[in-house]
């Protein structure tokens, strides 16, 4: 009994370790969206200056100043999307997990003390908010996949086209359709993940609904 | 709070960089001219425009001399005066922006291949065979005028010209 309890409660921390990394990933995405729209910003700046610049004569398209800013602008723009990334990435491994192992090492008094002090009103709010972020962090991941590409190939097929001399063709409706193919494509891993670990976090809130009302009933008959 | 804010701020320029950047045209064009021909760049006159001209005049064979030579080619620019150009040329035209945007335009000269209108407000045409009534009454006099800013010369002799033009429609 004692050592089913120990167990039981094992899991629940961890999955509650789990529910903390997962807030903290719903926490970043605030951080997320600066440093991206930042780097957009930025990419686009560099465009711009390079529009500017054939525009007025300060150098021609196809001189060095040019290419350097092209190269740049996709720098900018990746670069900033991969560090933001690395930035959520850090802060999760930052979150302090596994407080809990020493106390439960104690055995069933340790197990119990852990759960006295579980506030569960809160747990379902994180696991809640955990869930949502899920969602908002997948769709965001997409969108910006989709930015990215979206940009690269349009800058790409603008750059042909000045080359072979065929601007009389819209390729822009043709790059933005491709660019959702191939961003749903690249993260099809991760939206499936993401939707498991939407299923997983349904499953770990009903067993946790069952734990608190186990433990409420036990309390009372103590 | 901070974070929501200075977000809401990139977004607004990323929107305002957005818009402008919709704002910048390009136009290309590449045609082989003989006899009388005209190159003839236009623009709204509410934008900016930059051309890159660009003129190759034909390889010719020299029997007597058992050499390839460039044919001779003579520029006549809208003050009239003269370049005569046995090699590659090249050269940048600037339009400025000479009045501000009030209603659409939408501007077809006939047969003259200039296009011009709010979603192309500039242009870039090489008519090959024209006639010298073209320069009086094409180009020269056009009822559109008073809405687009022309720029044209002649070209005289057997060349292949390409034009690469960019704008800003503001």
């Amino acid at each position: 009994m004692e050592q089913n309890l120990t167990a039981k409660m094992e899991m629940l921390m961890t999955a509650l370790d789990q529910v903390r990394k997962y807030k903290e990933i719903v926490a970043s995405m605030a951080d997320f969206a600066v440093i991206t729209a930042l780097s957009i910003a930025t990419a686009l700046a560099f465009l711009m200056l390079a529009k500017f610049g054939v525009l007025f004569g300060w150098f021609n398209p196809w001189d060095g100043i040019a290419g350097l800013l092209a190269l740049l602008t996709v720098i900018v723009l990746v670069g900033g999307v991969v560090f933001a990334g690395f930035w959520v990435n850090r802060r999760v491994r930052h979150v302090k997990v596994g407080q809990w192992k020493p106390t439960l090492e104690e055995g069933a008094p340790g197990a119990i003390k852990l759960l006295q002090e579980l506030n569960w009103e809160n747990i379902f709010k994180d696991i809640r908010r955990a869930k949502m972020g899920f969602t908002i962090y997948g769709l965001t991941r997409v969108f910006i996949s989709w930015l990215i590409i979206a940009v690269v190939l349009n800058f790409a097929a603008g750059f042909l086209s000045s080359i072979v001399h065929v601007a009389e063709i819209n390729l822009t409706l043709t790059m933005d359709l491709l660019s959702v193919v191939i961003a749903v494509f690249i993260n099809r891993k991760d939206l499936q993940k993401r939707y498991e670990q939407v299923g997983n976090l349904d499953a770990l809130l009903w067993e946790l609904r069952w734990f608190d009302n186990e433990f409420r009933r036990a309390d009372f008959e103590t | 709070m901070k974070k929501a804010w200075l977000l809401l701020v990139l977004i607004l320029v990323i929107a305002t960089q957005w818009t402008f950047l919709s704002a910048f045209h390009s136009v290309s064009e590449s045609q082989i001219t003989n006899e009388t021909s005209a190159v003839v760049i236009s623009k709204a006159n509410y934008a900016f425009m930059r051309a890159h001209i660009e003129i190759f005049p034909e390889y010719i064979v020299n029997y007597t001399a058992q050499t390839l030579q460039q044919a001779n080619v003579t520029l006549t620019f809208q003050d009239g005066s003269q370049k005569q150009i046995t090699e590659n040329y090249a050269f940048d035209v600037f339009l400025t922006r000479t009045a501000s945007h009030f209603g659409s335009i939408s501007a077809v000269t006939p047969g003259y291949s200039i296009l011009i209108s709010d979603d192309h407000p500039i242009n870039a045409a090489v008519m090959s065979n024209v006639s010298e009534d073209f320069f009086t009454y094409g180009v020269g006099s056009s009822y559109l005028l008073d809405r687009i800013d022309v720029y044209w010369f002649k070209i005289e002799g057997d060349a292949h010209v390409s034009i690469s033009g960019y704008g800003l429609a503001i």
